[in-house]
């Protein structure tokens, strides 16, 4: 159905037939519809619990892993696409009409990605997903037509920073592309579940392989972001416009992730000792420097590492504990970052925000969204009863129970020390003098009130009834 | 594995030796006229680069892909016989989403100079 509709709107958008704003609302339309379609799914059909089917003559396959993925994507997009609504159509992000087409033809790479089953399919829906995200990094200029955007003062940032991501991004797919031809050159096989079954009868034996495995596993690494590749994601998060960084730093990682944690492609032991490795970088890194930042969107950008480093503490953890504390941690950090640049979003449409100190004493500006704001931050950095200690608490309690002492003690330590720079900001918001907004009220739009509030609401109302929640993601992964 | 280990090892330090040496030995006293570009030996007027027509890129860009999807046709050209109907409806529909590429391209106006 996504093909048919991305079919139908470049046919639509070359003849002008609609005005971009109704294909924004007609994809908003279409990704509710398939959400609910998988929500359906994971409730109702008990098929999928023991084993998956494969499609596409075994180019794909499915379980229930991949549609709670698949539902996570939708889900986000919808919210992503929802922000077009916002501002007047003067400083409207559909002025350039082509991009929600950029963005429904990222999440058919993503979709695919999640579903794939080939060395083949992976690489092509890895490329699918990544050019419209260097597309749309780089798609405006700063302009005053392009006022609400949320730019730097910079000219051509975006464009600086697109083109960052187009080289590092490609370096990444050439990666992946070369591990991909290792693994084939190894075992002549491109099927997955074919090379599992090589790979079960010689155990390690396969010399090659593991290189090619470890080149795929670190091309992932470097398109995520995670450290020690993770140079490109500050600068690439800053220079974008704000409203691209909502759907950029927030919804490759989901498909990358979920691929990363269920996929038996890669050999446990190899890759729990790689994504180890990079999780003690990620946290390290990401806590260090994020206390010498001054912008929000970097400062985002690091708080991104540090959580991507918890993330890859539990895929490792994946193989001998078999739990569902990795979606639970994508869910959760999903919904807290959409609520943070949510909020962004809608402070710039009154006036454009990009160091920390013009949020000074933003509580005498707008009370309930400073009040969201401080417990979306609280959140991210862990602080019960909130949402985001819960699932930091699953996590190392996992890794704990494995006897990972030190890797733990080194992430405790880690959100403490990330615990500064949050704790900063809302000192800056709460304490400040009110210097740069000069006591001026803030208006928002009724689409971007209704979602910040509900997830508020879900970071508050955690502690009372989690049941909601679990419910859904207390599947057992299949491997 | 031996040899290439060895390969492997042998030539990061060769190279880095090599680099080290050029970092520290030679005399290093940068000037602005040493590190202007060359104009002939006269002082310099303006800067090297001019405005470049991204026409050309576009036109490059276009040609690379349309080159690549006659490509895919070569193979179809010579075992038609053998897929007979059912592969010439397959390789419609991928010719069908490659057009719709350039409808959308066309549309957008932008060979014009």
């Amino acid at each position: 159905m996504l093909t048919i509709s991305i079919i139908l709107f470049i046919i639509i958008l070359s003849f002008k037939i609609l005005k971009p704003v109704y294909i924004n609302r007609i994809s908003i339309l279409i990704s509710i519809y398939c959400s609910i379609i998988l929500l359906t799914i994971i409730f109702n059909t008990n098929v999928f619990y023991n084993y998956g089917i494969s499609i596409y003559n075994s180019l794909g396959y499915i379980s229930i892993n991949q549609i709670i993925g698949q539902l996570i994507v939708w889900f986000t997009i919808t919210l992503v696409l929802l922000l077009g609504e916002s501002g007047k159509t003067r400083k409207n992000i559909l002025r350039s009409s082509e991009y929600t087409l950029i963005i429904l033809l990222s999440i058919l790479g993503m979709n695919f990605l999640l579903i794939s089953n080939d060395l083949v399919t992976m690489s092509l829906a890895i490329e699918l997903i990544s050019f419209p995200l260097y597309i749309s990094a780089s798609l405006y200029k700063n302009d005053e037509i392009y006022e609400g955007l949320g730019f730097n003062k910079n000219n051509l940032s975006g464009i600086y920073a697109g083109l960052k991501y187009l080289l590092i991004g490609s370096l990444g797919s050439v990666f992946i592309l070369l591990g991909s031809v290792f693994i084939y050159g190894d075992t002549g096989l491109t099927n997955i579940t074919n090379i599992i079954e090589l790979l079960n009868i010689f155990n390690n034996k396969l010399e090659i392989y593991k290189i090619g495995s470890t080149l795929i596993i670190v091309g992932l690494l470097l398109k995520l972001g995670c450290a020690p590749f993770h140079n490109w994601a500050p600068d690439v998060y800053d220079g974008v416009p704000t409203i691209v960084t909502t759907w950029i730093s927030i919804v490759p990682k989901i498909p990358f992730l979920i691929f990363l944690s269920l996929h038996p492609l890669f050999i446990y032991p190899l890759l729990s000792n790689l994504t180890l490795f990079s999780s003690f970088c990620s946290l390290i890194i990401g806590s260090i420097m994020g206390l010498l930042i001054f912008r929000i969107k970097r400062l985002l950008a690091y708080s991104s590492i540090v959580h991507l480093g918890f993330i890859l503490l539990s895929i490792s953890c994946i193989y001998y504990i078999n739990t569902f504390t990795t979606i639970f941690y994508i869910v959760v950090y999903v919904i807290t970052s959409i609520n943070i640049f949510f909020i962004l979003n809608s402070i710039n449409l009154s006036k454009n925000i990009e160091l920390l100190s013009e949020l000074k004493g933003f509580v005498y500006n707008n009370k309930l969204l400073s009040f969201s704001l401080i417990i979306s931050f609280f959140s991210l950095a862990g602080i019960p009863p909130f949402l985001g200690f819960y699932s930091k608490y699953f996590i190392l309690l996992d890794s704990f129970n494995l006897e990972y002492y030190f890797i733990t003690f080194i992430s405790l330590l880690c959100s403490v020390i990330s615990c500064v720079y949050y704790l900063r900001i809302i000192k800056i918001i709460n304490f400040d003098d009110n210097i740069y907004m000069n006591y001026k009220s803030i208006h928002l739009n009724e689409t971007i009130s209704i979602v910040i509030s509900f997830f508020t609401f879900l970071t508050l109302t955690f502690v009372l009834n989690g049941n909601l929640i679990f419910n859904l993601f207390n599947t057992p992964f299949i491997i | 594995m031996n040899s290439l280990i060895i390969f492997i090892i042998l030539t990061p330090c060769i190279l880095s030796l090599v680099l080290i040496i050029n970092l520290l030995l030679p005399i290093n006293k940068p000037d602005f006229s040493k590190l202007s570009p060359y104009e002939c030996g006269m002082d310099i007027i303006g800067s090297a680069r001019e405005k470049f027509n991204i026409l050309f890129y576009l036109v490059a860009i276009l040609f690379l892909i349309f080159d690549i999807e006659v490509i895919f046709l070569f193979p179809f050209a010579t075992i038609l016989y053998d897929i007979s109907v059912y592969g010439y409806w397959i390789v419609f529909f991928f010719l069908i989403i490659l057009t719709l590429g350039f409808i959308f391209e066309l549309s957008k106006d932008i060979l014009n100079f």
